[in-house]
């Protein structure tokens, strides 16, 4: 899981580079070193530094402290070897610097104390042209890559990762164990353009826009922006170039071509909170909304923690607080202002409705040009304690841009071909959401303190292809899904755990938890339940009693019946302070603010939602109902039930062991014929499908247990 | 892989219990337990679990919080004014009003003295109100702070900072941290545990115990305060237990034959979570039972099984949760934003009702507590989240009386786990406006609860965004004189 880390692997590997490296890598080993000990002292953020010492900058560094060529003589070593008082980094701080920590210091001083500049700000690495799979291998050392997984297991995980839906029976049952390459590109053409594909990559899209039907906060009350997801959905299928959706998204009402579809676009920042609550400052929210903005498109353009410079000047990475406002001045000039009626807005109609009334949708729209505000510094971060006057600028430490830009002018920036690190962070985000983590693990941190890449090249030469794609979603999934590392068995062996025990290097393939959207619409899909109608309003599918709860509102949740019930998990109403709790027990957030990746758990409460929940108990009967009527004898139904699942087919063993259950349960419901019929007749009001008169109700039920245990497999909560 | 070697594999527990030792580590990440952590030693860290370890040795072991949501009159409770009672109703002088800024307020207020009698209560002769029989009998046993400010004075910014550290969303609450620190004592029950009661959930929503960025195992587990208490814990009509032993051995055996392929340990913790769910289905019902409680406890406490999620009930809840293990359990009682905007929020008429159902309830805690030695490794806090105003709010020319939000002093107290009992500490200006003696932020609170449950707050950390979070996020001090060894 990604929240977990081998402290003994790194104490291994820092081992083995201190043994193995002769001058350490600045940026993979001094850097983090420096900047988790010493810089937030000792860093960028001026009004903290101690001792008028610099430590990020090298002219200031060997000023004082750092002698190059001589560890022994330079005052760094003295004061981190130094106990007491003397001793650096403060015990008030931190603990003091381990041995190897201290080598690493000294053996780079003594190599002449070189610093590079920050790899993810560095322009991109030339792509010399190797194959992912060659960037890969490289690393692998005396490890042997896993062989091809099956054809249905690839397939599966493939379906999984890119529409979020199992694949259809027909298109499993046919597909060869083996494919040749050609094979296997014309399934991906097939999977690439199905028309389910907006839907499943809007739900990584709803995190980073921290989407919700409610406006947060207390009252937490009903918000009419759904049409914003029909335009998200409407336009991941296009797949544009990525500079479109970006100028779209963040300035579509300032583009001279502005239309109806591009200020629709713009509702993406209009997805911050706004707080009704009495006695409220609006200018309080508005500048929280403000903020946000800023914070928001740092992190998902450029993997930047802008936020950090709200207070004080970043003490990692180089941002000024001056220069934090100066994004804030970009985005000080929009008209909305924490109103509860959420103006300006544009009057938008459902595209599921043509007839519909058109529904309010809150967008950006500039001041007047005689209204445009005054942005100054705000002192610690408080709105009513202003500093010096600033306006719209970009940060001096990237690429340059035009003075006083737009917000058209910052999505131009983000996008032009002189910064690396959109692509950067695009790339890692995409590769993220289908190897399960990202070559970069912090996807939301590419400054100091975040992780340094596994793949440094292969990370730039993705980069390098994606902006070749211009961004599109498409062309550069298929270079990932075309790769051997994609292809390959799950399977680990103890030698392959001990050498890689974090699957960095990818000789197998990573097994990666659904996301609790893709568990749901898999079950309703192999159950036959999903409803795959596109867009609308959002619905309501059954939640338990007592999670919902509106404070000051009236506001109720009543489960879906009928179609709405068993539609795509990414139309579920989605209120802040209460979302679905299926959603927030498989790791979903909250989308009260931006977030870039979920951390996958495995908890208690998990299964008994898979066992107990009655979108998975209704799943499973249907499931069992479709077993039950393909041909052949029980355990072929049994065997094809599980390959739908799975994408492989069953041992014998695995065959008997659901014969097994399926003939307990037969047995349990001949004995009470009143438990299977209170089980059949609980689910009437989820029915869609008629009940089949031939099957009893005895038969249902044992059919209903086996698919239950089946939707309950690991290798079904997961793919590998 | 041949049939006939998984048959083997099947019909024997070998690779199973091969496999058990990492195994416990999956489980004790789940469920917790210093026991195991001390079992396993520092196998449990090079397994790459981040267990925590205590700094020191814990005086609290667990943790029962109590927050009345909304936020209690503080005047009207525990900080006596005898001397502001003849500015009762007379305009509030300029000098408090300067730069101030108020919810509801409007124009020139008039103070407001409580309407209720105070009597000195306990060996230490606290000053607490009649509202508060029970709690006046307890007074020896309570450490109370009048000295507590915050920097927000609406409802749900104000109880994000107060749970987790921070006015905005989106960090890890107290309940969190302290499970992501100890873990759990009971493996058939989730380590943290929020029940709720009155009529709506607390401002802050789950934010209030959400687990942030830190891993969403120590988020708290809501109790649901009707139908079953943990989601989904009932079986499905017509899928008795023996059917669903059937299901889980039927999962277990599959799952361990797919992991004898594919090796991934997150398939033995899977097994295991589900096992845990097992048991939970039996042990939550049972843990949650008033029913089994005597009759005069629960008169005691004023709880009724029959009724949904009171306060009296979750507080009896709680004592059978710690009892078990749970390592912080956490109330939220809606219903303290006395306004007095209407007759239901009115200081005079609708207060006494809801400070003495409160008042029977906690003080039967308290006792129920000692009497079965769980007070004194049991920490009990009871707090709002701030405080409310020395003036008449008068919404809208209101008849009724009642207090605004007031973020600059309110009172807190805390029983049992390693604070100092019998203690009265800091104070508040005549007018009860200002802290005037001792002040303690709501950071330093928070500091000193981590302090009790055997941690340096500014090491409890958690890396996240490129840098090493924490509770008290970049403030807070324990605040020594509340402990009972300095």
């Amino acid at each position: 899981m990604v929240c977990r880390k081998s402290q003994y692997a790194d104490v291994m590997m820092l081992l083995s580079m201190v043994l193995a490296v002769e001058a350490p890598d600045f940026v993979r080993d001094v850097q983090p070193i420096l900047s988790s000990r010493c810089f937030a002292c000792h860093g960028p953020d001026a009004a903290a530094r101690e001792g008028e010492l610099r430590l990020d900058v090298r002219e200031d560094a060997v000023h004082s402290a750092i002698v190059p060529g001589d560890a022994a003589g330079s005052m760094l070593i003295d004061r981190v070897r130094a106990g007491g008082a003397k001793r650096m980094p403060p015990a008030s701080h931190s603990a003091g610097l381990t041995e190897q920590e201290i080598g690493i210091l000294e053996a780079w001083i003594n190599d002449g104390a070189t610093y590079q500049p920050h790899w993810a700000w560095s322009p991109l690495a030339e792509d010399d042209g190797r194959s992912i799979d060659e960037y890969l291998t490289e690393g692998f050392g005396g490890l042997a890559p896993n062989p091809r997984a099956p054809g249905g297991v690839v397939l599966r995980r493939t379906w999984l990762a890119v529409v979020g839906l199992p694949p259809p029976r027909e298109v499993l049952l046919s597909f060869p164990e083996a494919p040749t390459d050609e094979e296997w590109s014309a399934a991906l053409d097939e999977v690439l353009h199905h028309d389910g594909f907006g839907e499943h990559w809007a739900s990584m899209w709803l995190d980073l826009a921290r989407y919700a039907d409610t406006k947060g906060y207390e009252a937490d009350r009903a918000r009419t922006i759904w049409p914003w997801r029909e335009w998200l959905v409407a336009t991941l299928d296009e797949d544009p170039a990525f500079a479109t959706l970006t100028e779209h998204m963040l300035a579509g009402d300032l583009l001279p071509e502005a239309d109806a579809e591009t200020r629709l676009a713009t509702a993406f920042h209009r997805n911050t909170m706004t707080n009704d609550e009495g006695g409220t400052d609006d200018e309080e929210h508005r500048v929280a909304a403000v903020v946000d903005r800023v914070n928001t498109t740092m992190q998902v353009w450029m993997g930047f923690t802008a936020s950090c410079a709200q207070c004080h000047d970043h003490k990692y990475d180089p941002m000024t607080q001056r220069e934090y406002f100066a994004l804030f001045d970009v985005f000080n000039q929009t008209a909305d202002a924490d109103r509860n009626d959420e103006t300006p807005t544009i009057d938008v109609v459902s595209r599921s409705d043509p007839e519909a009334d058109p529904v309010p949708v809150p967008v950006m729209a500039a001041v007047a040009e005689d209204e445009r505000r005054e942005t100054r510094v705000q002192i610690r971060g408080n709105y009513r304690d202003l500093g010096e006057l600033v306006q719209a600028g970009f940060p001096e430490a990237f690429h340059a841009g035009p003075s006083a830009p737009s917000r058209l002018d910052l999505a131009r920036w983000l996008c032009a071909p002189e910064n690396p690190l959109t692509p950067r962070v695009q790339a890692n985000r995409i590769w993220a959401r289908m190897f399960g983590r990202g070559l970069v693990e912090t996807e939301e941190d590419f400054g100091r303190q975040g992780t340094v890449p596994t793949h440094p090249e292969l990370l730039d030469a993705l980069a390098a292809r994606w902006l070749a794609d211009e961004g599109r979603l498409r062309p550069f999934l298929k270079r990932l899904l075309m790769t051997d590392a994609w292809r390959r068995t799950s399977a680990a062996t103890p030698e392959g755990l001990a050498a890689d025990p974090r699957n960095d290097r990818l000789a197998r393939f990573p097994r990666v938890r659904l996301e609790p959207e893709v568990l749901r619409d898999q079950a309703l899909a192999v159950s036959d339940l999903l409803v795959r109608t596109k867009h609308g309003p959002p619905v309501y599918p059954p939640q338990p009693d007592g999670v919902w709860r509106s404070p000051y509102n009236d506001a109720r949740w009543t489960n879906s019946t009928g179609d709405d019930r068993f539609r795509r998990s990414v139309y579920t109403y989605w209120k802040r302070t209460a979302p679905h709790p299926t959603m927030t027990l498989f790791d979903a957030p909250s989308r009260e603010v931006c977030t870039s990746r979920r951390l996958a758990t495995n908890t208690p409460l998990q299964a008994l939602v898979g066992l107990n929940d009655p979108i998975f108990q209704e799943a499973a009967l249907g499931f069992g109902r479709r077993i039950q009527g393909l041909s052949g004898d029980e355990r072929a139904q049994l065997a094809e039930g599980f390959r739908l699942l799975t994408g492989r087919a069953p041992s014998m063993l695995e065959v008997q062991r659901l014969q097994n259950t399926l003939d307990q349960a037969r047995r349990h419901y001949a004995d009470r014929p009143e438990e299977a019929a209170a089980f059949v007749a609980a689910f009437a009001e989820a029915r869609r499908i008629e009940v089949d008169r031939e099957m009893s109700a005895e038969e249902e039920s044992a059919w209903a247990l086996v698919a239950s245990v089946l939707l309950n497999l690991d290798e079904v909560l997961c793919r590998g | 892989m041949a049939d006939s070697h998984q048959a083997s594999l099947l019909h024997s527990q070998v690779a199973y219990s091969a496999t058990r030792r990492q195994f416990l580590r999956d489980a004790m990440y789940g469920v917790g337990g210093l026991g195991l952590a001390s079992i396993l030693g520092d196998d449990a860290q090079a397994g790459g679990l981040d267990f925590q370890r205590p700094h020191f040795t814990p005086k609290a072991r667990r943790v029962i919080y109590l927050h009345m949501a909304g936020s209690p009159p503080q005047q009207d409770l525990f900080d006596h004014k005898p001397e502001f009672r003849k500015w009762d109703r007379k305009p509030c002088p300029d000098s408090i009003l300067e730069g101030e800024r108020f919810a509801f307020i409007k124009g020139h207020p008039k103070l407001l003295a409580s309407p209720h009698q105070f009597a000195q209560v306990g060996p230490q002769g606290t000053w607490m109100s009649s509202l508060l029989p029970g709690l006046s009998q307890e007074a020896g046993e309570l450490c109370i702070v009048r000295s507590m400010y915050t920097d927000q004075f609406n409802h749900a910014p104000a109880q994000l900072l107060m749970f987790t550290g921070s006015a905005r969303l989106g960090r890890p609450s107290m309940g969190a941290w302290a499970t992501y620190g100890l873990g759990s004592e009971n493996a058939d029950l989730p380590g943290y545990v929020v029940l709720l009661s009155g009529a709506n959930a607390p401002s802050a929503g789950k934010s209030a115990w959400g687990s942030g960025f830190l891993p969403s195992i120590h988020q708290g587990v809501q109790c649901q305060t009707s139908g079953p208490p943990v989601l989904h814990a009932a079986d499905p009509v017509g899928v008795d237990r023996m059917l669903r032993r059937e299901s889980l051995d039927a999962l277990a055996e599959l799952n361990q034959l797919a992991h004898h392929g594919h090796q991934d340990p997150e398939t033995l913790a899977r097994i295991e979570q589900y096992e845990l769910a097992f048991r939970m289905q039996m042990a939550a019902p049972e843990a949650t039972d008033l029913a089994e409680e005597p009759e005069w406890v629960r008169e005691d406490y004023g709880a009724d099984p029959g009724a949904d999620g009171s306060f009296a009930n979750n507080c009896l809840l709680a004592r059978r949760l710690v009892e078990r293990g749970t390592r912080f359990v956490h109330l939220f009682d809606w219903g303290w934003d006395f306004h007095g905007e209407a007759e239901h929020t009115d200081i005079e008429k609708a207060l006494p009702g809801k400070a003495r159902m409160m008042d029977k309830a906690v003080s039967a805690l308290l006792r129920d507590l000692r009497s079965r030695g769980l007070l004194d490794d049991t920490l009990v806090v009871w707090s709002g989240e701030f405080g409310r105003t020395s003036m008449n709010e008068e919404r809208d020319g209101s008849k009724f009386l009642g207090r605004d939000h007031h973020p600059h002093c309110f009172t807190i107290w805390m029983a049992g786990g390693g604070v100092k009992a019998g203690l009265d500490y800091g104070a508040t200006d005549p007018f009860g406006y200002r802290v005037e003696q001792n002040p303690v932020h709501v950071h330093d609170l928070q500091a000193t609860i981590l302090h009790l449950l055997g941690f340096d707050h500014e090491q409890l950390t958690f890396p996240y965004q490129g840098r090493n979070h924490r509770l008290t996020d970049v403030h807070g001090k324990v605040v020594r004189a509340l402990l009972a060894e300095a």
